[in-house]
């Protein structure tokens, strides 16, 4: 494909001399007269904006005699544009700040013919991720965009296939233009951006959202002075996209499922149900989202009721079916009885190698159990669970979890490895800090960061670390106790070390383990469990195990009479120094892994297997 | 003979200006000026009158064997020892040329010192760098084992943070602490 084709960057102005002063400087210090035409429209300004462009060279000017409003202002713009340029609309409040932004956004329109509409990454000039791409339900046809307010840590690196943009950078292709012309001007301002969007899906083009491009906007710049000038604006422009596409956002959804589980607290079945249930909805799953546990339970707490998370919001907030078609219970198998679905499935995980026996009980009340790895699947199968068992597996945000996130090195060089666990008898810790301080010397340059959290008053952390009389010329091990991150700077924190390490003695799926490989980072993880789904000699470091035994965590009553790992702690002393010693192999399996899990292990992966059971139950 | 501690202080002034990022690391070091008319301070003005003789064979080194036997863990006791100087007999003019010829030996080795320790401080990372300037019974003192319970607040509770400044944070623990 092309992608010499001239652009014209199209920046409409009103007043505020200083923010179009300011983008057109930072264009002119970016872009090269070569790369592209700069046409300023000037939207009737009444401040010295007409005198100040007047004095330019580097930009065509286009005066309108009066404000004709954001949408027919730019389509002025467009129509001045020669006939076999491409358009690039600029909001003036937007500051770029990087050489080669356009050639990336030009790259990105012309990598594939259906490509009809690029965005990019934009922050906020406090550095907070502002947008990533949009997204708007039907349920409230309220434009959120992706990622905003999240700090930034280089997420949403990439081309990412999204609903919409918006418009303060947009890369209109001209092929797309010449199919459906410039902006609707049903709209004045707001909300255009995404009505283009879904005309340009319905012609057979696609929108992308550049993740390595990244502008600087200050968000309604040329509004900002006026709230009820913004607020009347976006009124009258949201009750003409609700009345345009309200029944064609609806057509979305193709299946629906009640999906009763446990969403706004940091438990791993919750944060799971996140992934599970924003990937649902974009595979055209209209899930209600209703908390399963609760009082009558084993967890008889409320839940809070915000996610945080605006999808997230929305699934919990759509009306309950009185009798579902088909419903899900997403948690632990003492709560399958509470699934109130005509077809009636319960989706589960446990760390070692069988399931209760109520729950099991439980589990032949229902038509169908979902577990998420073949480890499972064979534990549901020995304890003698006579329903169909389905593997369906969990995945990871692929987005928020990738190679390029911003990492905090260690500035003195030492190779660094992490492990994250909740402080137990499961995640062996005893046995990962006196290998490693047996295996390394104080003065290597090495050393082991545990992030760990424990809850339970029982038991003394720090009591438990003295016991084990760690020796003072071993290798060193640093703790992060009781810290918890933004989940978003979870990659951050994975992608400042060199590896990780994972000694568990069983898993129902290692979350932490996919996504510090999902970052690159070679992992050591134990050769059973259900991570070994996902785990293979070629993209993880498995640790040898010397046998199974009896599961011996008092504190959870579902091991009681099952076995889990016993990891081999003189392997794990050789795949310790292995990975020091042999970095460019370590390095070329943390490659593979981050790989494997963005072509195989991804939440939209993990939704399209349940998408297809529901098209196969007719949910 | 001089102390490490006394090379370090002459040479002090040229490794600061000398030392690049590293220069923190040699500041701390006391500065003491030759006393006039001491052994380097007449070696020194010897030099700048270009009064040197070319310096005899040295008659001071001791023998490899001896060497050997000095070392730390040798349990050997060292004969009394003969200052070279006193089999001179006495002669004025042969002392002088003695001292002289001694004092620039002694000039060049701690030209030589100069460049090792400079060039080890730039090699080392900022954290070991510093360790060239201490003393050496302050050596042990010096924690490069980060206590991994220091600083632990025993809690169930969870404390938000940011990656962003708790790493650093944790970083700065792998710094020795020479205060410690």
């Amino acid at each position: 494909m092309s992608t010499s084709r001239r652009v014209a960057i199209v920046v409409l102005c009103w007043n505020r001399w200083d923010l179009t002063e300011r983008c057109l400087d930072s264009l002119r210090a970016h872009t090269s007269a070569a790369e592209a035409e700069v046409l300023v429209v000037d939207n009737g300004s009444t401040d010295v904006t007409p005198r100040e462009l007047a004095k330019r060279t580097d930009v065509r000017v286009i005066r309108n005699e009066r404000n004709l409003g954001f949408v027919r202002g730019n389509n002025v713009g467009i129509a001045a544009v020669p006939r076999d340029a491409d358009v690039l609309l600029l909001n003036n409040d937007v500051v770029v700040r990087d050489d080669g932004w356009l050639a990336a956004l030009r790259r990105t329109a012309h990598a594939s013919p259906d490509v009809g509409v690029v965005g990019c990454r934009l922050v906020l000039p406090d550095g907070r991720l502002l947008h990533a791409g949009t997204i708007v339900l039907p349920d409230t046809c309220w434009g959120q965009q992706i990622g905003s307010l999240e700090d930034d840590v280089g997420q949403y690196a990439g081309d990412r296939d999204v609903q919409g943009v918006v418009f303060a950078c947009a890369y209109l292709k001209r092929e797309l233009i010449e199919r459906i012309g410039g902006l609707s001007e049903d709209f004045e301002s707001y909300f255009e951006d995404t009505d283009y969007c879904l005309r340009a899906r319905e012609a057979g083009f696609r929108t992308v959202c550049c993740g390595d491009v990244t502008l600087v906007h200050d968000e309604h710049g040329s509004t900002s002075g006026d709230p009820g000038l913004f607020d009347a604006l976006f009124r009258k422009s949201r009750d003409t996209f609700r009345a345009k596409w309200l029944a064609r956002l609806e057509e979305h959804y193709e299946r629906d499922v009640t999906w009763q589980s446990i969403l706004n607290f940091p438990t791993g079945y919750a944060m799971s149900c996140r992934g599970l249930l924003r990937g649902l909805d974009d595979r055209g799953v209209r899930a209600r989202y209703e908390y399963v546990y609760g009082k009558g339970t084993p967890f008889p707490v409320a839940e809070p009721p915000d996610s945080g998370d605006y999808v997230l919001n929305v699934i919990a907030g759509r009306a309950r079916e009185r009798r579902p078609r088909v419903a899900v219970v997403y948690g632990q198998g003492d709560v399958f009885r509470r699934n109130r679905g005509q077809h009636r499935i319960g989706y589960t995980m446990l760390e070692v190698d069988g399931f209760p026996r109520s729950w099991v009980e439980q589990a032949h009340a229902l038509d169908e159990v979902w577990v998420p790895s073949s480890f499972n699947r064979d534990g549901f199968l020995r304890s003698g669970l006579k329903k169909p068992v389905h593997v369906m597996p969990l995945g990871v945000d692929t987005d928020r979890f990738h190679p390029r996130i911003r990492a905090h090195r260690n500035p003195h060089g030492d190779f660094v490895f992490l492990a994250n666990f909740e402080w137990g008898e499961r995640k062996a810790p005893e046995l990962l800090l006196r290998t490693f301080n047996r295996t390394f010397r104080a003065g290597d340059p090495v050393v082991l960061v545990c992030k760990t959290i424990n809850r339970d008053p029982s038991v003394d952390v720090r009591a438990r670390i003295r016991a084990l009389r760690l020796s003072e010329s071993g290798g060193r091990i640093l703790f992060l106790h009781n810290v918890v991150f933004p989940y978003v700077e979870l990659a951050s924190l994975y992608r400042s070390a060199d590896a990780y390490v994972s000694v568990s003695r069983g898993e129902g799926w290692d979350m932490p383990l996919i996504e510090a490989m999902a970052c690159g980072l070679p992992a050591i993880a134990t050769d059973w469990g259900a991570h070994r789904d996902f785990t293979s000699d070629d993209n993880c470091h498995l640790l040898r195990i010397r046998g199974v035994v009896p599961a011996g965590d008092a504190r959870c009553p579902y091991y009681a009479g099952f076995s889990w790992a016993d990891p081999d702690p003189e392997h794990l002393e050789v795949l310790l120094r292995r990975v020091v010693e042999h970095p460019d192999e370590a390095r070329a399996k943390g490659a593979r892994a981050a790989a494997d899990v963005a072509t195989s292990w991804t939440w939209t992966h993990a939704a399209r297997r349940i998408r297809a059971r529901l098209d196969a139950i007719g949910a | 003979m001089q102390t490490l501690n006394q090379t370090l202080n002459r040479v002090r002034p040229r490794l600061i200006k000398n030392a690049g990022p590293n220069r923190h690391v040699f500041s701390k070091l006391e500065t003491r000026k030759q006393a006039p008319g001491s052994r380097l301070a007449l070696a020194a003005k010897a030099r700048n009158d270009k009064r040197a003789m070319r310096p005899k064979p040295r008659i001071d080194s001791p023998a490899p064997a001896r060497r050997q036997a000095n070392t730390m863990d040798s349990p050997v006791t060292p004969p009394p020892l003969v200052l070279p100087v006193e089999a001179l007999g006495g002669d004025a003019r042969i002392e002088a040329l003695f001292w002289r010829a001694h004092a620039e030996e002694l000039s060049a080795q701690l030209a030589r010192l100069e460049r090792r320790l400079l060039a080890l401080s730039r090699r080392l990372p900022g954290r070991w760098a510093q360790l060239v300037a201490l003393d050496p019974e302050d050596m042990p003192n010096v924690a490069t084992w980060p206590d991994p319970l220091a600083g632990w607040h025993e809690t169930t509770e969870l404390e938000s943070a940011h990656v962003a400044t708790a790493l650093p944070r944790l970083w700065d623990r792998l710094e020795p602490d020479p205060s410690r």
